[in-house]
């Protein structure tokens, strides 16, 4: 499976969990979780930690907001 | 553990002034999130499904949240563990706490406990405060909390020399 078609496939899963409103929850949540990291804006300038603690805190948003959907 | 309930605009120091933001916000947005929530890196989210028996199952756990700071043994690597075994009713004291404000309360409490970590001679005060109140992200009712240290925490923290505190800790 390519990286394209992976995230589509990943996509595809979200949408169907959190239907019409999925992607703006989603992205919002990870606005606001990014903007405590400073003025870091590319994926490159966040640390390995940062970024495990990022993914980690999206698949625990995405478990908590999915018991209710 | 003593627990005392405090108003937001009672509480001193930088933890005041961040209660009471976050009081504001959610006063002003009715709870709803939204990406310009003030201080998101301070706070700790859960599930709204709070028995009082349990502590909640969390979602976010911001990067410079007090509670992150204790699990990962920045106050001494034995604390976070010491107060969770010292009283054997601490979580059930935390966890009503989220059932609270899961059936709507705003709570804002001062909490205090003497933590005695392996080790250590004599117990160690330990101080915070919380506030939790339910949000909303979407249509998903959350809980947010914030934890912060109390002054005399941060003093008491702050006083210790490091080879001291190592030795108790």
């Amino acid at each position: 499976m390519t990286q394209d078609d992976y995230l589509k496939f990943e996509a595809e899963i979200y949408a169907e969990m959190f239907q019409h409103s999925g992607s703006f929850l989603l992205s919002g949540f990870l606005n606001a979780c990014l903007s405590g990291y400073g003025s870091k804006m590319d994926f490159r300038e966040f640390t390995a930690e940062e970024r495990d603690e990022i993914i980690l805190n999206f698949v625990r948003m995405t478990d908590v907001l999915a018991e209710k959907q | 553990m003593h627990t005392t309930p405090i108003l937001p605009a009672n509480i001193k120091g930088n933890a005041g002034a961040k209660i009471q933001t976050i009081y504001d916000w959610v006063k002003h947005t009715d709870g709803r999130f939204q990406s310009g929530i003030p201080g998101f890196q301070h706070l700790v989210l859960t599930s709204a499904n709070a028995d009082g028996d349990h502590i909640p199952e969390i979602g976010y756990v911001g990067h410079r949240s007090h509670i992150k700071e204790v699990m990962e043994g920045q106050y001494g690597r034995d604390v976070a563990a010491a107060i969770r075994h010292c009283d054997p009713r601490f979580d059930q004291a935390v966890a009503i706490g989220f059932a609270r404000a899961a059936g709507g309360d705003i709570v804002s409490e001062h909490m205090e406990m003497d933590v005695t970590p392996p080790g250590a001679l004599k117990p160690i005060p330990w101080s915070w405060y919380r506030f939790i109140c339910k949000i909303r992200i979407g249509d998903t009712p959350m809980l947010l909390n914030l934890t912060l240290p109390t002054p005399d925490q941060i003093h008491r923290h702050l006083s210790v020399p490091d080879k001291e505190y190592r030795r108790v800790c």
